[in-house]
C-alpha cells in the first residue's frame, strides 16, 4: 500500500472509493494492486504467447517434472523394497538359532509389517474405485494376487 | 497407519514428510540388525510397518501436486509399471 502523503480531497475519495470496492470485490482489487508486480507482469507476459508456442513450453516442462520426479520416486521404492525383503536374506543366514526361533515365528515376524501397514485403508483407494474403472480393475487384480499368495505359504514342504 | 499418515500428509510439505518416512526406514531397519532376540525383531518390523506405509500415498499425492488430472493418470500407470518391474 502506498502511504498517502497529502491530504488532497481528491485523494481521500478515491480512498473512500477503494474502500467500497473493498468490500464489494476483494479479488478484483488485490489483482489491481498487484498489477505493479514483477510476478504478475511475467505471468501477463506468457499468457500473451502463441497456443503453438505454450504447447512446446508445456511438454518441455512436463518432461522436465517427469525426469525429476518418477526416478526419484522409483529408487525410493526399491529402498523401500530392499527394507521390506531383507529379513528373507537374513534368513539364509543364521535368523533363526540367533533369535531362537521355530515353527511359523519367521512367517509372523515377515508378515506383522503388512499388518500394521494396511491397518486402515487409504483415502487414495477409494478415490481411485470412484473415478477409474480401469484403476480400479488393476487395484483388485492386485488385492486378489496378493491374497493368492496367502495358500503358497502354507503348503507343506 | 496409513489414515493418520494421509491426515498428516495433507498439512506437511511431501518434500520433508517423505524424506522423514525416508530415514525411519534405514534408521529401523538398521536397528533390526541390533536386535538380541524374537520379541525385538517383531517390533522393530511393526515399526518398519509404520514408517513405510506413507511412502506410496504420499508419492501419489506429490504427483498429484504436479501434474494436471489427465497428465497424472499416465504417471500413475507408468509408476505402478516400473514399481512391479523394480520387485
Amino acid at each position: 500500500m502506498q502511504l498517502i502523503s497529502n491530504n488532497d480531497p481528491s485523494t481521500m475519495a478515491a480512498l473512500s472509493a477503494t474502500k467500497t470496492v473493498d468490500q464489494k470485490s476483494l479479488h478484483e482489487d488485490e489483482v489491481s494492486q498487484a498489477s505493479g508486480d514483477p510476478l504478475i507482469r511475467i505471468y501477463q507476459n506468457i499468457a500473451s504467447n502463441s497456443s503453438e508456442w505454450k504447447a512446446q513450453h508445456t511438454s518441455q516442462l512436463l518432461r522436465k517434472v517427469d525426469l525429476r520426479l518418477l526416478p526419484l520416486l522409483i529408487l525410493m521404492y526399491l529402498l523401500n523394497f530392499l527394507d521390506r525383503s531383507n529379513l528373507a536374506q537374513a534368513r539364509l543366514g543364521t535368523l533363526e538359532e540367533d533369535l531362537d526361533m521355530s515353527g511359523t515365528d519367521f512367517n509372523l515376524a515377515t508378515s506383522i509389517l503388512f499388518v500394521v501397514r494396511i491397518m486402515t485403508p487409504s483415502h487414495f483407494k477409494d478415490q481411485i474405485l470412484e473415478r477409474n474403472k480401469f484403476s480400479a480393475n488393476c487395484l483388485n487384480y492386485r488385492v486378489t494376487l496378493a491374497c493368492s499368495y496367502q495358500p503358497i505359504c502354507y503348503l507343506p514342504e | 497407519m496409513q489414515l493418520p499418515a494421509n491426515l498428516l500428509l495433507t498439512r506437511v510439505k511431501p518434500s520433508i514428510f517423505l524424506g522423514l518416512a525416508m530415514a525411519g526406514w534405514g534408521a529401523i531397519s538398521a536397528a533390526q540388525a541390533a536386535t538380541k532376540s524374537f520379541g525385538g525383531l517383531l517390533a522393530c518390523r511393526a515399526l518398519l510397518g509404520v514408517v513405510e506405509a506413507p511412502f506410496f500415498p504420499g508419492a501419489i499425492m506429490l504427483m498429484s501436486s504436479w501434474y494436471t488430472r489427465a497428465e497424472l493418470a499416465h504417471r500413475i500407470a507408468w509408476y505402478n509399471l516400473l514399481l512391479d518391474i523394480n520387485s
